[in-house]
C-alpha cells in the first residue's frame, strides 16, 4: 500500500508535468512542436494507463498488495517517518546553500564538518580532520588541475 | 595485411615501450582513472585541460597521452557505478543495473573482476577491428545518412524493454519523460526556445551531467540517509565480501559468445559518427537480455548484465577512432577533442594520416590498447580496498559523495544552478527508486532524443523532396530487421517458455 500510494503520487506528478509541457507546446510553431506533442500525448496516455492499472489492482486486492509488475521489485521499502524525511531533505538542501554562501572550497569543508558532527554524530576530531582534508584536496585540485577559479560564494563579494 | 602496416605497427610498439615514452601512457592512464572515478568529471574535461599544456610537445608523446586518456576513462566510471550506484558518465549508467545488486549481495569483487576483464578484452576487440577496418571506413561512413541514424535511434529505443525491469509500462513513461527533458532549449531547426518557462538557465537545455548525478548519486545518498542503512553493502553481507575476482574473470570466458557479440556491437556503434558512446552499453545490455535463454536474473545481479555493457563500452573507443582518423568526423566529445589535438599538431585525418603518419596512428592505437589493460589490471589490484569502501559506515561516506557530486555538477559548466538541478533530480530519482520506477530509460531517452528528432525531420524532409528512398537503402533494411527482432524475440521466447511449461 505504501508503494502503491507513493507510486500514484509519482504518476500524478509526472502527469501534471507532462500536461504543463503539452500546454506550453501550443505556443510553439508547427515544426518545433510536432514531435514534442506526439511524445507528450503518448506519455500522458501511458501515465493514465499506469494510474488506472494501479487503481484496479488496489480495488481487486483491497489495497493490500503492491500492483503487478512491482512485486518482483523487491521488498516494500520501510516507511520513512515524515520528520526524518524532512530532516534528510533539509541536509541535502543545505549543501547548495552552504556552497552559495561560502563558495565551493570553504562551503564544502563547512558542510562536511556540520554533517559529520551533527548528522553522523562523529567526534569533533574526526569531523574536523575529514572536513579539512576534503577542503585541502579540493584546493589542490583547483590550484593545480582545474584552470577555472572555484565558485567563490556570497561571502567573497 | 600489407607489410607497411605491419612495419608501422611494430615501429609504433617499439616507440611506445621505449624510455621515456613509456611514462606517458602510464601517467595518462592514472590521470584518466582519477578523473573518471569522480562523478561528473570525465576524460573530455581532462583532455580539454591537457590541450594547452601539450601544445608545444612533439606529436608522439601527445598521441601517447591522449590515447591513454581515451582508454583509461571508461572503466573507473563503471567501478563507481558497481560499488556505489553512481555512474561516472552516461555510458556507465547501465552497468549499475546488475553491478550494484551484485555489490549489495556482497559480490562486489566478482562484479569488478567481470567488468575489468570485459573492459580489457573488449578494448582489444575494438582495436583489432579498428586496424582491420581503417582502410575501408571511408566508403562505409559515406553510406550513412539520416535514415540510417533514425533507425539506429529507434533500435536503441527498442532496448527499453530490457532496461525497464519488471515494468515495461513505467519504463516507457520514463523514456517519455526523458524525451520531454531533451526537448528543453533551442529547437535545432527553428531556433525557437522550447519549454524553458522563462528561465535563462534552461535556454541551453538540460545538461546530462547534473541529471545523471542527481538521478543516481544524490538519489542513492538520500536513500542511504532515509533508509538508515549502515553500509552500502547489505547489512548481512557487510562483514563478508563474498565472491572473488577470479569468479568474475571466469564468468567472461564462460559467456564468451555474449562478450564477443557485445564487443563487436560496441565497436560498430562507436564507429558511427555522431552517435556518442553512451548508446553502445544500453544496446548491448538490451541485446544480452533479449537474447538470453533465461533473462529472469537480469537487473538482480546477473553477471551477464555487467559483461555485455562493459565489453561494448570499451570496444566502442576503438570503433570511435575509425571515423575520427579516417574521415575527421568525431564520434563524440572525446574524439572531437582528439581531432582538435591532431589539427593543432598539424595532422590532418584522412588519407594523409593513414599513409604519411601511419606510425603516429599506431602509437595512438597502442596507447589506447595499453591504457585499457593497465586500467583493468590496476582495477583488479585495487578491487579489495575499493570493495571495502562499501563496508564503511554510510554516515561517513555520505558527505564525501555529496561533495564530489557537487564538484562534478558545478565544474561542468561553472554554474551553481547545475547543483540545484542535480539536487532536484536527486529527489525525483529517490522517489522513483522507492517505488521501483526504472530510471535508466529516462537517461537513455535523454541521450537518444536529439538524434531521433533531428534524423526524423531530415528523413521526412528528404523523403518529401524525393531525395531518399527508405526501402532501397540496405543498411536501413538491416537495422529494421534488427529492430523488429529486438521487439519480437522476447515476446516469442516468453510464449515458448509458457507453452513448454504448460506441456510439462
Amino acid at each position: 500500500m505504501r508503494r502503491l500510494r507513493s507510486g500514484s503520487a509519482l504518476t500524478f506528478g509526472f502527469s501534471l508535468l507532462s500536461a504543463w509541457f503539452l500546454w506550453e507546446s501550443f505556443a510553439l510553431s508547427r515544426v518545433a512542436s510536432t514531435v514534442p506533442r506526439l511524445v507528450l500525448v503518448l506519455t500522458l496516455v501511458l501515465l493514465a494507463a499506469d494510474g488506472l492499472r494501479s487503481w484496479f489492482h488496489a480495488r481487486e486486492r483491497g489495497g493490500e498488495a503492491v500492483p503487478d509488475g512491482d512485486e518482483a521489485a523487491g521488498p516494500v521499502p520501510p516507511k520513512v517517518d515524515a520528520g526524518a524525511g524532512a530532516r534528510c531533505l533539509a541536509w541535502i538542501a543545505l549543501l547548495p546553500a552552504a556552497l552559495w554562501l561560502f563558495g565551493l572550497l570553504a562551503g564544502s569543508a563547512v558542510y562536511c564538518l556540520l554533517f559529520l558532527r551533527w548528522r553522523s554524530r562523529e567526534s569533533w576530531v574526526f569531523s574536523l580532520a575529514v572536513a579539512l582534508g576534503l577542503g585541502g584536496v579540493l584546493t589542490l585540485l583547483y590550484s593545480v588541475v582545474f584552470p577555472a577559479a572555484p565558485y567563490a560564494g556570497l561571502w567573497a563579494l | 595485411m600489407d607489410s607497411s602496416v605491419m612495419d608501422a605497427a611494430w615501429e609504433a610498439l617499439r616507440l611506445v615501450l621505449s624510455w621515456p615514452y613509456v611514462v606517458y601512457p602510464i601517467a595518462g592512464t592514472l590521470l584518466a582513472m582519477a578523473f573518471s572515478a569522480t562523478p561528473g568529471l570525465n576524460s573530455a574535461s581532462l583532455m580539454a585541460l591537457a590541450i594547452p599544456v601539450t601544445f608545444v610537445w612533439d606529436p608522439i608523446p601527445v598521441m601517447l597521452l591522449f590515447g591513454s586518456f581515451v582508454g583509461g576513462a571508461t572503466f573507473m566510471g563503471s567501478v563507481t557505478a558497481i560499488l556505489f550506484n553512481i555512474p561516472g558518465k552516461a555510458s556507465n549508467a547501465v552497468v549499475l543495473l546488475d553491478g550494484y545488486p551484485m555489490t549489495v549481495q556482497g559480490r562486489a569483487r566478482e562484479a569488478i573482476g567481470a567488468a575489468a576483464t570485459s573492459s580489457a578484452l573488449g578494448a582489444t576487440v575494438g582495436v583489432v577491428i579498428l586496424v582491420v577496418m581503417l582502410p575501408f571506413m571511408r566508403s562505409a561512413a559515406l553510406a550513412l545518412g539520416p535514415a540510417e541514424y533514425l533507425m539506429i535511434a529507434i533500435w536503441g529505443l527498442t532496448t527499453l524493454a530490457a532496461l525497464s525491469g519488471d515494468s515495461l509500462l513505467r519504463g516507457l513513461v520514463a523514456a517519455g519523460l526523458g524525451f520531454q527533458l531533451a526537448f528543453i532549449g533551442y529547437d535545432p531547426r527553428t531556433a525557437e526556445l522550447r519549454f524553458t518557462f522563462g528561465l535563462d538557465y534552461l535556454s541551453d537545455g538540460l545538461s546530462l551531467v547534473p541529471v545523471l548525478l542527481g538521478l543516481f548519486a544524490i538519489a542513492e545518498v538520500i536513500d542511504l540517509m532515509a533508509s538508515g542503512r549502515e553500509t552500502l553493502a547489505a547489512r548481512q553481507a557487510s562483514n563478508q565480501l563474498r565472491g572473488r575476482v577470479g569468479h568474475g574473470v571466469r564468468a567472461v570466458f564462460r559467456h564468451f559468445p555474449l562478450f564477443l557479440r557485445s564487443s563487436v556491437l560496441g565497436t560498430v556503434i562507436g564507429a558511427i559518427p555522431g552517435i556518442g558512446g553512451s548508446v553502445a552499453g544500453f544496446i548491448a545490455y538490451g541485446q544480452a537480455s533479449q537474447t538470453a535463454a533465461d533473462s529472469s536474473e537480469f537487473g538482480r545481479g546477473d553477471v551477464r548484465g555487467v559483461i555485455a555493457p562493459e565489453a561494448a563500452n570499451d570496444a566502442k573507443d576503438g570503433g570511435a577512432l575509425i571515423p575520427t582518423l579516417a574521415l575527421g568526423i568525431p564520434g563524440g566529445t572525446g574524439t572531437a577533442l582528439l581531432l582538435g589535438v591532431l589539427t593543432l599538431h598539424g595532422l590532418t585525418p584522412g588519407r594523409e594520416m593513414l599513409t604519411d603518419h601511419l606510425v603516429l596512428v599506431f602509437v595512438l592505437i597502442w596507447s589506447l590498447f595499453l591504457s585499457n589493460w593497465l586500467t583493468s589490471l590496476l582495477g583488479i589490484a585495487l578491487v579489495s580496498p575499493m570493495a571495502r569502501l562499501t563496508t564503511v559506515r554510510a554516515s561517513r561516506l555520505v558527505p564525501v559523495i555529496l561533495i564530489l557530486a557537487a564538484v562534478g555538477a558545478i565544474q561542468y559548466r561553472g554554474l551553481l544552478a547545475d547543483l540545484v538541478c542535480a539536487v532536484l533530480f536527486g529527489i525525483v530519482g529517490y522517489m522513483m527508486k522507492r517505488v521501483a520506477w526504472p530510471r535508466i530509460p529516462l537517461v537513455m531517452a535523454l541521450v537518444l532524443a536529439p538524434l531521433f528528432e533531428n534524423s526524423l525531420h531530415l528523413t521526412l524532409r528528404l523523403h518529401e523532396l524525393g531525395r531518399i528512398d527508405f526501402w532501397s537503402r540496405p543498411l536501413v533494411i538491416v537495422l529494421l530487421v534488427l529492430t523488429g527482432t529486438s521487439l519480437v524475440l522476447p515476446v516469442f521466447r516468453a510464449r515458448l517458455a509458457a507453452w513448454r511449461k504448460r506441456r510439462a
